[in-house]
């Protein structure tokens, strides 16, 4: 229920990095749901893409790596621009 | 190039081809590995660390809706605000039915609107601290938003965290939102007044609790009747179960 406000958060927490690392654009984000995480996958997949619209991870190729009994809900990299 | 061919539209794909590989080259990978939920986890420690610094001992109630979590807080500001500095912070989608239901038991309470959200998040709890939650407390009891899953995820920076069950939402929840009940510190066990009108069974329960959570005290009672109410009191006035 709350994977719109973790899309969000993800969105803003990639906004921060872009700053930092000097990047304009993310091709390609790569993210490990782990199974315990309370992270609804089919929910967040529909939400991520509302919530990329016009931000720099718009265009972003999204890769999901599903852990079973993973608690963690991560950024493992980005191929950025 | 002409109008009637199509290598206008080959071209378009050939430059398309070679703008990508362009970009292909200029790939940076940047690796991250923080989870997404950091930024609240960071703003919950700082919530930890300040009510360390003025020895407040924070509560986080979590259950889904009605199953009692106000009527327990209305029993226990009765009971307890004579003894101890008690606040209460209620978070509710809309409305503050909770915080008049309490300011009615004499509670110190202030009612926290999430509107969009289905949880309390760790900056709600900081935008309060020094402001309705003065230093002077000695214990913060914070009723989050009736819901088994999504409150589970958000660290608030309390020190307990307390999942309720009532009888009447039957024996097998633990096992259904495991998330919650595995991270509780405290499991209650809540409208045992109900069982006899119920097909509730205690060893199931305990069954489905132990499944998720091993270690976590279990305690059952009934904030209408007052029964069991004496070993949550002390709880909350100790933060742990009394021998
Ligand atoms: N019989 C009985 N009824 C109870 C008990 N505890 C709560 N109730 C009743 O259950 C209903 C819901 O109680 P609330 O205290 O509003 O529940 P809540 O968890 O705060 O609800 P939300 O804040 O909406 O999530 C009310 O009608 C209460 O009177 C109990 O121990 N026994
Ligand atoms: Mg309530």
């Amino acid at each position: 229920m709350h994977e719109l406000s973790l899309a969000t958060a993800l969105v803003e927490q990639v906004a921060e990095i872009a700053v930092r690392e000097k990047f304009e654009r993310v091709v390609k984000i790569h993210l490990e749901l782990g199974e315990l995480s309370g992270v609804d996958r089919h929910c967040f997949e529909f939400c991520f893409p509302e919530v990329c619209k016009g931000s720099i991870l718009e265009e972003a190729q999204l890769i999901l790596d599903f852990v079973k009994l993973g608690r963690d809900f991560r950024i493992i990299d980005l191929d950025v621009l | 190039m002409c109008i009637d061919c199509g290598c206008q539209q080959a071209n378009k794909v050939a430059f398309e081809e070679i703008r990508r590989e362009k970009e292909n080259l200029k790939f940076r990978k940047i690796e991250v590995k923080t989870s997404i939920l950091d930024k609240n986890n960071k703003i919950a420690e700082t919530n930890r660390q300040w009510f360390l610094d003025h020895k407040l001992l924070v509560f986080n109630l979590m259950s889904a809706p009605g199953s009692g979590k106000t009527l327990l807080l209305e029993k226990t500001s009765t009971r307890l605000k004579d003894s101890i500095n008690l606040g209460i912070l209620v978070g509710d989608q809309e409305r503050d039915f909770d915080a008049k239901r309490l300011e009615a038991a004499g509670a110190k309470v202030k009612q926290l609107n999430t509107a969009s959200s289905c949880h309390l998040d760790a900056a709600m709890i900081r935008g309060e601290l020094g402001e309705f939650v003065k230093p002077e407390f000695s214990h913060l009891i914070i009723e989050n938003v009736g819901n088994l899953v999504c409150p589970a995820s958000f660290d608030l920076g309390e020190s307990r965290k307390v999942a309720i069950l009532s009888t009447t939402e039957g024996e097998d929840k633990p096992s259904k939102y495991p998330l919650l009940f595995h991270e509780a510190d405290l499991i209650v066990i809540t409208k045992i007044d109900l069982v006899q009108y119920l097909e509730f069974s205690f060893a199931t329960c305990v069954q489905h609790i132990r499944g998720v959570n091993a270690a976590a005290p279990i305690l059952c009672l009934s904030a209408k009747t007052g029964q069991g109410l004496d070993a949550w009191l002390d709880y909350v006035r100790l933060g742990s179960v009394a021998n």
